[in-house]
């Protein structure tokens, strides 16, 4: 009853709405009746809709089925829609009556979408078919439901030729990424990020690439991996190429999910980990440490005076001697089991005019060293409005807020050298602790002024310290799209694009550092230090676009085409100071009272434009070939450099649709061949290098003083990339098993070359970036999938492999810089020689060769027990015989004779490789160790699926890399006050020990010179991750009112074959691409468990 | 501020005016669209768009306007000249291989090692960077001076042509020390701008630059101020007088005597005249006194106490005797930090360089080879601090001892205020070093003695030196101009080589750390044509290895500095200082 009354009153209402709206507009009045099989329809809807389908006046049916309505234009056409029933569309003609039969949905025949499969990017709609360019894709649904907190976890090992390393097991420490081997030595060697067409604009000015702070890069990725809709990889230069200059190290194209249309559903995801830190090394304890500091003082003067340190003394008299009698694993200490548990709503749906999704998530983190916390908080919502078939309107909004409660300094890095025999908390003197952190007084011995007193207590550090990190970014977009020409399929195309984009990126800092864990004395600039640092950047990006798709009658020839304009511009500014002396560890705020320190402040300004033109033309779907040119000008180059041609070209040919081919049926389901061609670009990390500059100087008699502060570069222009590529794509047994085989040549030139050394004589010692130098990078990449290559009944098995190779090369470069990049040999212990040659890979190790330990001072042909032996530093002739001198004596080995580095060779001291046998171990003795770069890399994975139940495991592998573990070095060295690893308890203590590890010496001898004996290999194969996943049936969900509901759980990390000592063989690239281990927390391992609802 | 493009206005008017019209005026549309979108691209022009200046830094195209901007470029040439890169430098290349210095406390190893006459290529002191980057500033202003004369009208011809002798005289200063130190070095005439110049430039020769230097100064030495209107500026700028105490000295480099002495005239001329002034002005109480009729500043001002000399020279600065000093001033930022981390501070008696025993040892007992019983400037500028002796030369701001009855064998009591934060003025020139290159000048003009007996010349010639060195030596001990001279003529004015070591000594005494004495005894060893007297000097102060030493100082080359290894390597026009050359070359075996 009342249901009908509301309808009834629904009818009126709308009924005499129209009526109002028109009651003076002009036009024919036209009627008609509304049925189906059943009978007339009460309340179908009757629309007038013009050629782009916007409604101009509507009606509906009354009780009779019966409609009449004034039309506004004769041209226009009618609609009818009813639910349940298929729409009509009909021209108007006269006023009727119109006399409409709607059909049912259900009984309509299954209806065939037949939907090419399209490759979305920058523009060119391109069916999968003809891509003539080097490109990967992974569908989200690919890593759906697993533990990644990010998305560059979630591509590892996925990639062929995309080489993906953490930086650091720290939250948020993000990863370091190189596509396709390094192809630069100081621009930017990281692959694009672009987010749904956008790059993230922001200010990268004096931005150093090869710093190992990567987290600004990590920021970059901060896209919720359950918001991905795809992930595309973009490799060769023609795959880049409408990305021109920005694309030079490869884009990493990411699309998010869309609302689309339909019932309104709703996701709720939940997932929950708990992290493990690996075993690292396995450091001294409180006893063993003080002996060896006890042997490490005495050796290099015999004296048992310099040995005497009452901290190692265990000397009840001491004032101090409970603190310094305990035996305490800081590592233990400062290391706990990290968790993190992650919420994520989204909303999506829509009807005919707009399309909606909105979702929002929130990660709660903590690390796996204490005091580390993070909290992660991302929105995003998108909207299509479709305001006629021509024109429709995209927003998106996007706000990620980061609050990073870091460590004030590497607690891990700390604990690691911090003395053992030192206690955690202030102990009285019966041993029991007070509660108070303990740290080393001022008074401490001298030996210890530099080094263990600088440390503060890491636990401590953790609790009563403060580096917290805020981030800020939003980024708004705005879209019109409108088809200027058809709208239909068989019309031709023309429809421009529109758009701008905010990015918005605000981060804050903020320090403080108590006086309580100060060690040097009140007065001290670190005691009650606190520091605040805030900025601000803001990118504005318009893009126009005009898309392109003449109709050819002549369905042999298709052709795409788009040129575009682009235009960013961006400000950004920061401050920061710093003040120290607050007047109470309770205040710690940088705001309040205290002895100014630091203050400054900082604008930037960038501005970029681009043209780009893209054509895709393909012939019978069998022969096609793309041509892209890009146009970029920076306010980074000066006026005669500024712009920067990067042009590409491509083709596809489809070989499996030959008749020579296709005769084989399915069991060649695709072949292909893609040649390609293309030059890309690269600008310097600062702006405005074309300006000659004014500083401010010194003064002098209280006047002030200018001065020109740089040389400015008028000839600075873009290091240019050229490709070539020769791509396939290979389909067997109709697409069973799918394969891509990439062959690529980079040849990088004009390199850009910062701190370029120029005679001091200008009156300056460098130029700040030079074009100088060309870098070759040659490759291979492969790919194999196996869509269900086994298949039993409910049984399923899917396969992923790829792999990848690259080799470097340094083709040319000026002596002059080559000379000023390459050190001297320092003659210091632990530094390896950087060295950039011809013809030699970027990333090579050089030093001494390590073999073993001298195990007596004195020589003999024949052992004399604990005397003397023929393992002493003696002169030794190429065929190993001993050379004496004219009056038959031996001779000793030196170090650096002759220099004021020189030094005599006893037993237990380092053996090195004399390589040229002149008794003088100097820098003729280094020689080439190695190459950080790995010979291959990859991943494979496995899933295994039994009905709704699925077992996924992937893989990734490095290998033939080298890895100098300075972690270990420092650990072993045996050279200052540092903790040492349980591997020194093997070091050599009398004359005879047959040892590889060297005696004590404090700050004396040459023990860990840069040898092989640091350099380890970095091969090792991870188990990345392994998921259990299952969804329960659909059909009984339906029964308790639910969509979806799976339930998954995750190992990631479980396992890292290696043989890598260190904790973690993935490290980053260092300076000159030399992987140096410096003791970074490792990466966890997790267990996650999650499920996934929709309703 | 949000400044939004062209291109968002556009597309702000295309979605507000997305209306029916769009549809019914589709080609008129479509048109406006295209004209709009050209628009977009050619009105913002792309160039102008791309052209945007740094926030942070002034830069060139806005700079070089006005006389202010020339001042301040002026006032950094002084600023990097004060700079303690500068400043070690002076002191180093101009003393530490002599015989006045030797290792202090904590001396670092790049002092120690050319203590220790082992200079390597890697060694920090042959990096000459701080003094070309003043070269630079200086053709800065040359090159850039004269285009601000025809925009500022308020910066007049003469103000002109005075800074460009003043920063002339700044640069050819520099290069004059490059010279001593390094022979030939790269001559750089032109301001360093952009990165198409070619900046390897070939050495040119010690002759061909020093002659190049005078005949730069000659061209505007007239043009340079008398006196500032600050008298602060008088003694630590530039002036006419300090151009010519420098081209006196080129001159003597040069052996040019005759112009050497005509220069040493005029500035002594011109400091007599002032006496005069000064005479009139404070008749009384004034510290000036003539000794054998120059104007120098008393050691004793009123009591038995001496030591005032140095207290207005070295303590307070900016003296009478003052030509060129560079001014530190007080609680500003920029200190001296060289005589404070070398020389030592109110916290350190002795720095990171310390003075050798023979140079004090004794003095008091009169058995001190350089220095009498009654000479005020041993006690001002050394004193024992433990087993060491230190360096007091500018570390104090004023002493005061009582040397005129040290007949008894034991050493006066040196009441001293030492400095706490350096503020102490360098000294480059000062008027007795312009009495000292006259008289050097004199003695060198008369040539060899033939046969033991002078000619009437240099009997002129010999017995103005011997007033001139006795002026500076008489002020030293006390002696007033009325009284005798304690040095009797005839024992020097023997032979040339003792008027010559005579003059060495009183110029050692003199200008005991304040970084001439190594150039005086290459200036002589160049003079010879060898090295034995200068090995003979420095030899003094070296306890052990003196034989290596004398080995190693024996040949020409090695009186000058090796080029820096960096330097080599970004500059292939260079080619080592052949006593430096080793034959190891770095290689990497395989």
């Amino acid at each position: 009853m009342t249901r009908n009354f509301f309808k009834y009153l629904l009818l009126f209402t709308i009924s005499i709405l129209p009526g109002i709206a028109f009651a003076q507009s002009s036009g024919t009045i036209i009627h008609g009746r509304v049925s189906d099989n059943m009978g007339p329809l009460v309340m179908a809807n009757v629309l007038e809709i013009d050629a782009a389908n916007r409604t101009v006046t509507q009606d509906v049916t009354d009780v009779n089925g019966d409609f009449s309505m004034r039309i506004k234009d004769s041209k226009n056409r009618l609609q009818f829609t009813y639910m349940g029933h298929i729409k009509q569309i009909i021209p108007i003609k006269g006023a009727g009556p119109y006399n409409i039969k709607m059909e049912d949905k259900n009984e309509l025949g299954v209806v065939e979408v037949v939907k090419k499969k399209t490759f979305q990017s920058s523009g060119l709609a391109v069916p999968e078919r003809e891509i003539s360019i080097a490109a990967q894709t992974i569908d989200a649904k690919e890593f759906e439901g697993l533990g990644i907190t990010s998305i560059d976890e979630a591509l590892q090992g996925r990639i062929s030729g995309l080489d993906i390393i953490s930086n650091s097991g720290d939250l948020g420490a993000g990863t370091s990424m190189r596509l396709r081997g390094v192809s630069s030595i100081n621009g930017n060697t990281q692959p694009l990020i672009v987010v749904d067409g956008n790059v993230w604009e922001t200010d990268l000015n004096n931005f150093d690439f090869n710093s190992a702070n990567e987290e600004k890069f990590a920021q970059l990725l901060n896209v919720n991996p359950e918001d991905v809709a795809s992930i595309t990889v973009l490799k060769d230069a023609a795959a880049t190429a409408p990305w021109g200059s920005q694309g030079a190290n490869g884009v990493i194209d990411i699309k998010l999910k869309r609302g689309s249309k339909g019932a309104t559903k709703v996701t709720y995801s939940y997932r929950m980990t708990a992290t493990h830190l690996p075993k690292g090394m396995n450091m001294l304890n409180g006893d063993d440490y003080t002996m060896l500091m006890k042997e490490e003082y005495f050796n290099p003067k015999l004296s048992d005076d310099a040995s005497n340190i009452e901290e190692f003394n265990y000397d009840p008299s001491f004032s101090e001697y409970q603190e310094y009698k305990q035996n305490t694993d800081w590592v233990k200490a400062v290391s706990k089991n990290g968790f993190l548990q992650n919420h994520y709503v989204s909303l999506s749906g829509g009807g005919d005019k707009a399309t909606f999704r909105i979702s929002g998530g929130y990660d709660n983190q903590t690390g796996t060293i204490i005091g580390q916390k993070l909290d992660r908080f991302t929105t995003r919502v998108a909207l299509d409005y479709y305001v006629s078939d021509r024109i429709k309107i995209v927003t998106n909004f996007d706000l990620t807020y980061t609050d990073n409660k870091q460590n004030y300094s590497d607690l891990l890095g700390i604990a690691y050298q911090k003395m053992p025999n030192l206690s955690i908390y202030d102990l009285d003197a019966n041993g029991v602790s007070t509660g108070e952190y303990y740290n080393m007084l001022s008074s401490s011995n001298g030996v210890f002024a530099s080094n263990q007193l600088t440390l503060a207590n890491p636990v401590a550090l953790a609790y009563e310290a403060k580096n917290e990190n805020y981030t800020y970014n939003i980024t708004p977009e705005f879209q019109l799209q409108y088809n200027l020409l058809g709208i239909e399929a068989e019309q031709t195309k023309l429809t421009y694009e529109g758009k701008i984009v905010f990015s918005i990126y605000n981060a804050y800092t903020d320090k403080f550092f108590p006086s309580s864990l100060v060690t040097t004395g009140w007065s001290a600039t670190t005691s009650n230090l606190a520091s605040s640092d805030a900025s601000k950047s803001l990118g504005i990006t318009t893009t126009h676009a005009l898309n392109f798709t003449p109709h050819f009658e002549n369905k042999d020839h298709s052709f795409l085409a788009m040129a575009q304009f682009q235009m960013t511009s961006g400000t950004s500014n920061s401050q920061s100071d710093a003040v120290y002396g607050l007047p109470s560890g309770s205040i710690s705020s940088a705001a309040s009272q205290g002895i100014i320190s630091g203050f400054s402040t900082s604008v930037g300004e960038w501005r970029s434009a681009y043209f780009t033109f893209s054509a895709h033309y393909m012939y019978k779907g069998k022969y096609g070939a793309d041509f892209t040119i890009r146009r970029d000008g920076s306010t980074k180059f000066g006026p005669s450099e500024r712009w920067g041609n990067f042009p590409s070209l491509s083709f596809r040919w489809n070989v499996s649709d030959e008749p020579f081919i296709k005769q084989f049926g399915d069991k060649i389901s695709m072949l292909s061949l893609r040649p390609g061609w293309g030059i890309s670009g690269n600008a310097p990390g600062s702006e405005a290098l074309y300006f000659s500059k004014y500083s401010a100087g010194d003064s002098y008699n209280s006047s002030s003083s200018i001065y020109q502060s740089n040389i400015r570069l008028n000839k600075l222009k873009w290091e240019q990339k050229e490709t070539y590529n020769l791509g396939s794509d290979l389909g067997f047994f109709n697409n069973l098993i799918t394969a891509d085989v990439n062959i690529y040549s980079q040849l990088t030139s004009d390199l850009l070359m910062n701190g370029y050394s120029i005679p001091t004589s200008s009156g300056f010692s460098s130029l700040s970036v030079l074009n100088a130098g060309s870098m070759k990078n040659n490759g291979w990449e492969f790919n194999i999938f196996g869509n269900e290559v086994i298949k039993s009944g409910k049984f399923k098995m899917d396969v992923n492999v790829s792999f990848a190779n690259n080799k470097n090369t340094m083709t040319s470069m000026d002596p002059t810089i080559l000379a000023s990049l390459n050190s001297d040999f320092d003659r210091s212990n632990g530094s390896y020689l950087t060295r950039v040659q011809l013809n030699n890979a970027f990333g090579s190790i050089y030093g001494f060769r390590y073999k073993g330990v001298y195990q007596y001072s004195k020589y003999s042909d024949a052992e004399v027990k604990g005397v003397s032996g023929p393992n002493a530093p003696v002169v030794k002739s190429a065929n190993g015989q001993v050379i004496l001198d004219e009056n038959q004596r031996t001779k000793p080995m030196y170090f650096c004779y002759g220099t004021s580095a020189a030094y005599e060779f006893k037993g237990g001291d380092a053996m090195y490789e004399d390589i040229n046998h002149d008794g003088n171990i100097n820098e003729q003795d280094i020689v080439y160790l190695g190459s950080s770069l790995p010979k291959i890399t990859g991943g494979f994975g496995l899933k295994f699926s039994y009905g709704r139940l699925s077992l996924n495991n992937q893989f990734n592998f490095r290998y033939g890399n080298k890895i100098i573990n300075k972690a270990r070095m420092n650990a072993e060295n045996m050279y200052s006050n540092n903790n040492q690893s349980k591997a020194v308890n093997w070091r050599w203590r009398v004359e005879g020990d047959n040892t590889d590890i060297p005696r004590a010496l404090y700050n004396y001898g040459y023990n860990w010179l840069g040898s092989d004996r640091f350099v380890e290999d970095g091969s090792f194969l991870r188990l990345n991750y392994s998921q259990i996943s299952y969804s329960v049936d659909p059909k009984q969900l339906k029964l308790i009112g639910l969509e979806q509901l799976s339930l998954y759980f995750t190992a990631n990390n479980l396992f890292c074959l290696t043989k890598y000592s260190g904790a973690d063989p993935e490290v980053g690239y260092g300076s000159y691409g030399v992987t140096t281990d410096n003791a970074q927390t490792p990466r966890a391992r997790s267990f996650t468990a999650g499920i996934t609802i929709t309703f | 501020m949000l400044r939004l493009p062209v291109h968002v206005h556009l597309l702000l008017e295309l979605l507000l005016r997305s209306d029916n019209s769009i549809c019914t005026n589709m080609k008129k549309y479509i048109k406006k669209i295209a004209i709009a979108v050209c628009l977009g691209f050619v009105t913002t022009s792309c160039s102008d768009f791309l052209n945007i200046t740094p926030l942070n830094d002034v830069v060139l195209e806005n700079y070089w306007t006005n006389k202010n901007d020339v001042q301040s470029v002026v006032t950094s040439c002084y600023a990097g000249l004060e700079n303690a890169d500068c400043i070690k430098r002076m002191a180093c290349w101009g003393e530490v291989r002599s015989d006045d210095i030797i290792t202090g406390l904590s001396t670092p190893d790049d002092e120690k090692q050319i203590l220790l006459e082992n200079i390597l290529p890697t060694n920090s002191y042959t990096a000459w960077t701080s003094f070309y980057q003043v070269i630079n500033r200086c053709n800065t202003v040359l090159y850039y001076a004269p285009m601000v004369a025809e925009k500022d009208p308020n910066y007049t011809q003469s103000e002109l042509l005075a800074n460009i002798a003043e920063v002339k005289a700044i640069r050819d200063l520099c290069y004059f020390y490059l010279i001593r130190t390094f022979r030939d070095v790269p001559f750089v005439m032109t301001p360093s701008i952009d990165d198409t110049q070619d900046y390897k430039v070939a050495p040119s020769s010690f002759d061909t630059i020093l002659t190049a230097l005078i005949a730069d100064l000659e061209s505007v030495k007239d043009n340079a101020v008398k006196a500032y209107p600050t008298t602060l500026d008088n003694t630590s700028k530039i002036t006419r007088w300090s151009i010519y105490s420098i081209l006196a000295d080129m001159y003597l480099w040069k052996q040019d005597y005759n112009n050497c002495i005509k220069y040493c005239d005029l500035v002594i001329d011109y400091k007599k005249a002032a006496y005069q002034t000064d005479l009139s002005a404070n008749r009384s109480n004034s510290d000036l006194a003539l000794y054998h009729g120059y104007p120098l500043i008393d050691e004793q001002t009123g009591g038995a106490n001496s030591g005032n000399a140095y207290s207005e020279i070295f303590g307070t600065g900016n003296s009478f005797e003052s030509l060129f000093e560079l001014n530190f001033v007080n609680n500003q930022s920029v200190t001296n930090s060289f005589v404070h981390d070398y020389y030592g501070s109110s916290t350190t008696n002795v720095g990171y360089y310390g003075a050798p025993d023979f140079l004090f040892e004794n003095a008091y007992a009169g058995t001190n080879s350089v220095f009498t019983p009654t000479d005020c400037r041993y006690l001002e500028d050394m004193k024992i601090s433990s087993s060491n002796y230190s360096i007091c030369k500018y570390t104090n701001t004023d002493v005061s001892f009582n040397n005129t009855t040290s007949t008894t064998a034991a050493q006066p009591d040196v009441q001293e205020s030492r400095r706490n934060t350096s503020y102490a003025n360098w000294i480059i020139y000062r008027f007795t070093d312009v009495l000292l290159m006259k008289a050097e000048a004199e003695i060198e003009l008369s040539g060899d003695v033939v046969s033991g007996a002078l000619t009437q010349n240099q009997s002129a010639n010999y017995q103005d030196a011997f007033s001139l060195i006795t002026a500076v030596y008489n002020r030293a001990n006390n002696i007033s101009d009325n009284d005798a001279d304690s040095l009797v003529y005839d024992t020097y004015a023997t032979s040339r080589s003792t008027m010559e070591n005579f003059m060495y000594q009183e110029r050692q005494r003199e200008f005991l750390f304040e970084g001439k004495r190594w150039y005086d005894l290459v200036r002589m060893a160049r003079r010879d044509g060898y090295n034995t007297r200068l090995v003979n000097f420095v030899i003094s102060k070296y306890t052990d290895n003196t034989s290596a030493i004398r080995i190693k100082l024996s040949s020409p080359d090695i009186l000058y500095f090796p080029y820096n290894v960096n330097e080599l390597k970004a500059n292939s026009k260079l080619t080592q200082n052949p006593a430096y050359i080793t034959d190891k070359t770095i290689t990497i075996g395989n």
